[in-house]
């Protein structure tokens, strides 16, 4: 059963007088454990369909299933909760909460969730390992590099062993050393601890790195590249 | 209910569609998250707690030196024009004739004294009339009282300045204003004589001047003649009688229920028995009125600053857009956004509140011990306000029922403002609060 599913999905937005079809009929479906790139021109829908599918945003017409739930039968409150339980987010950038250091932006999820404290810290450990910031939790983001601070977010994503992880353009604030360094390490996180990422990226570098790639145009999937 | 489709690796996690209530743990992270945002912007955190301590403060000072003038204006009042309890003949009250007599005062006030053991019972009448001497007449307000007892219970004894005070037996003594003496040009010794309303027609009766009298306060000097009891009953020819038999407490507190059930004691229908706020009722609604017109004045200054704290909030809460899109994007529901920006009000506004109760207490406590002294500004020792004179010293009083009225609504007015703010952000969408710059 895919995690993700999408069946005619729509996303027109109004611009002045006209209609802007974001998204114009995708079909989708993403297996548990796939590693997977949307490339395509600005423009072409790659956001709008991280968001619908991460149920940030509401589709105008068609259906996002999501680890077995229909998306539009949620109620708000429902989907915030699945969103904390289920699904990790990472953004292009400054999506840290200024306030709390490296580990208690990792923890925050967890918190939230009111997962117990020895577990937390078991895992919050882990994760900080496993993002290789070990040493740096107390920092707070601002005394971290931009590439630093997207690991933190990568261990925010992961920290809470969610079914899915969204990241929109994690790497394009990055310089290409570091960017790269960032997706082999979330690709690592997905061949050891089976997270299926999908992610949004112009990143050639990136994509080389994926094991499946969308390419979008027009709000439309126009190539689906499956690699071994 | 956990998902099939779930990856094997990942450890389990709270079923999705729980959708009960956050845990504890959830508010406390969000508590915390609150102190540490207004730590963020410290500046403005104590700028804004200022302005609610600052304002806090300065109505506590007043509401403390308000009630303090009305404790003395109230005790004043109650010891020189009244009691606590009064006896008086019925219709005394609403028509105040020399001639409605107490008749058997002393026997009633045996009664009030074996009644009420710890009361200081006096008895009084009141005689308007002209003072004429050879150079003047003048009208006046003549006090008749027991001067002994009367000591106990005011102190106009002690304002004497010149000749000597009253005798109990003194049936032609009159101890005179200061102000009214020089206008009757007549000093002590000389005599002075009254004319007023008798039984049946205007009698008159040869007083002598025995002292003069200075309170400070120009109208009552310019009017006052003190004389004894002895010495309105001769002149009304009325032996054993008072217009007034009045008790006086240690205390105003509880002394409302005193007076039904002294007029039970005395069972007697020609006579009115009344607690100090019926007796008083010009100085009771002169304090009810001023007390509301100033709390009206300090609410309106309260909500102009929870206008500015709701501005400040407002600001804070939008320059932080992107972070509430953030948190609604990783699942935290909005109601927890609006309840954390109502927690930085909540505890920004008891810090700003407890501050301005310290503040308010350390700026009261010398104006409790020493009182504030307005003599040299008014000019006088003493000073007329409703028809009571009192002290140009003034004392502040604590207050605490008020005090901790006004510093409670200091925090909830706190709280209020952000109610707004709160409410916009927690309208936010995740999608359009990220794209905000
Ligand atoms: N809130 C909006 N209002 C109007 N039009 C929008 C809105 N959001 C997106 N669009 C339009 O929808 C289309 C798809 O936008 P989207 O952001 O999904 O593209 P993208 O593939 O993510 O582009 P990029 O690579 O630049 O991030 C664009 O034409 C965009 O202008
Ligand atoms: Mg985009």
């Amino acid at each position: 059963m895919p995690i993700v599913s999408t069946r005619q999905l729509h996303r027109t937005y109004l611009q002045g007088e006209g209609e802007v079809h974001a998204l114009d009929g995708v079909d989708l479906d993403i297996e548990p454990g796939e590693f997977v790139a949307l490339m395509g021109a600005s423009g072409s829908g790659k956001t709008t369909l991280l968001n619908l599918i991460g149920g940030l945003d509401r589709p105008t017409r068609g259906e996002v299933q999501v680890d077995g739930h229909a998306l539009g039968a949620l109620s708000s409150g429902a989907l915030s909760r699945l969103r904390l339980d289920r699904i990790g987010f990472v953004f292009q950038a400054y999506n840290l909460i200024p306030v709390l250091s490296a580990r208690e932006n990792a923890e925050f999820v967890l918190l939230m969730r009111g997962v117990p404290a020895d577990e937390r810290r078991r895992r919050v450990d882990a994760t900080l390992a496993a993002v290789g910031l070990e040493g740096l939790g107390d920092r707070l983001p601002s005394a971290l590099s931009g590439g630093q601070q997207q690991r933190v977010a990568v261990a925010r994503a992961i920290a809470g062993a969610p079914a899915l992880v969204l990241a929109d353009e994690p790497t394009a604030n990055l310089d290409s050393r570091t960017g790269t360094e960032l997706v082999e390490m979330m690709r690592r996180l997905n061949t050891e601890q089976g997270i299926t990422f999908v992610f949004a990226t112009h990143d050639t570098k990136v994509e080389e790195r994926a094991r499946r790639v969308i390419w979008m145009e027009d709000g439309k999937v126009q190539r689906d590249e499956r690699r071994g | 209910m956990r998902s099939p489709s779930a990856n094997p690796h990942a450890p389990t996690t709270p079923a999705v569609t729980s959708a009960g209530s956050a845990p504890l743990q959830a508010w406390l992270t969000l508590l915390g998250l609150a102190l540490r945002n207004l730590r963020r912007n410290l500046r403005r955190t104590l700028i804004t707690a200022t302005a609610i301590g600052g304002g806090l403060g300065l109505v506590l000072v007043a509401v403390n030196m308000n009630e303090g003038t009305y404790k003395a204006m109230m005790d004043t009042a109650i010891s020189a024009q009244a009691g606590h309890v009064v006896i008086q003949a019925a219709g005394y009250q609403a028509d105040p004739d020399p001639l409605r007599l107490v008749a058997g005062a002393r026997g009633v006030a045996e009664t009030a004294r074996a009644v009420y053991p710890e009361a200081r019972v006096v008895q009084r009448s009141r005689i308007a009339g002209l003072l004429t001497s050879p150079a003047n007449a003048v009208g006046a307000g003549l006090l008749a009282i027991e001067p002994s007892a009367e000591r106990a219970v005011t102190d106009t004894h002690t304002k004497l300045s010149a000749g000597e005070w009253l005798a109990d037996d003194d049936d032609r003594g009159v101890v005179l204003g200061e102000e009214l003496a020089r206008r009757l040009k007549v000093g002590v010794g000389d005599k002075v004589v009254l004319m007023a309303q008798g039984e049946a027609e205007v009698s008159s009766r040869l007083l002598r001047v025995r002292g003069l009298l200075r309170t400070g306060a120009v109208e009552i000097d310019a009017g006052l003649a003190v004389t004894t009891l002895a010495c309105a009953q001769a002149f009304l020819e009325r032996p054993d009688t008072a217009n007034q038999i009045s008790l006086h407490l240690p205390s105003a507190e509880g002394t409302g229920p005193m007076a039904a059930s002294l007029a039970g004691s005395l069972a007697r229908a020609e006579l009115e028995v009344l607690d100090w706020e019926q007796a008083l009722p010009e100085v009771v609604e002169f304090i009810r009125a001023d007390r509301v017109n100033n709390a009206v004045t300090m609410g309106i200054i309260g909500i102009i600053v929870a206008i500015g704290v709701l501005n400040t909030v407002l600001m804070s809460v939008m320059e932080r857009i992107r972070e509430f899109g953030v948190m609604l994007a990783l699942g935290l529901p909005p109601r927890q956004i609006a309840a954390l920006i109502v927690l930085e009000g909540t505890l920004l506004g008891a810090g700003a509140a407890a501050a301005g109760l310290l503040l308010g207490v350390v700026l009261s406590w010398p104006l409790v011990t020493y009182g504030l002294d307005y003599s040299d500004m008014l000019g006088s020792e003493s000073f007329e306000t409703a028809g009571v004179v009192i002290s140009s010293t003034l004392f502040a009083t604590w207050d605490v029922g008020g005090m901790a009225g006004w510093t409670l609504a200091a925090w909830l007015m706190t709280i209020l403002s952000t109610l707004w703010p709160a409410w916009t952000a927690a309208r936010l969408s995740p999608v359009d609060a990220m794209r905000h710059v």
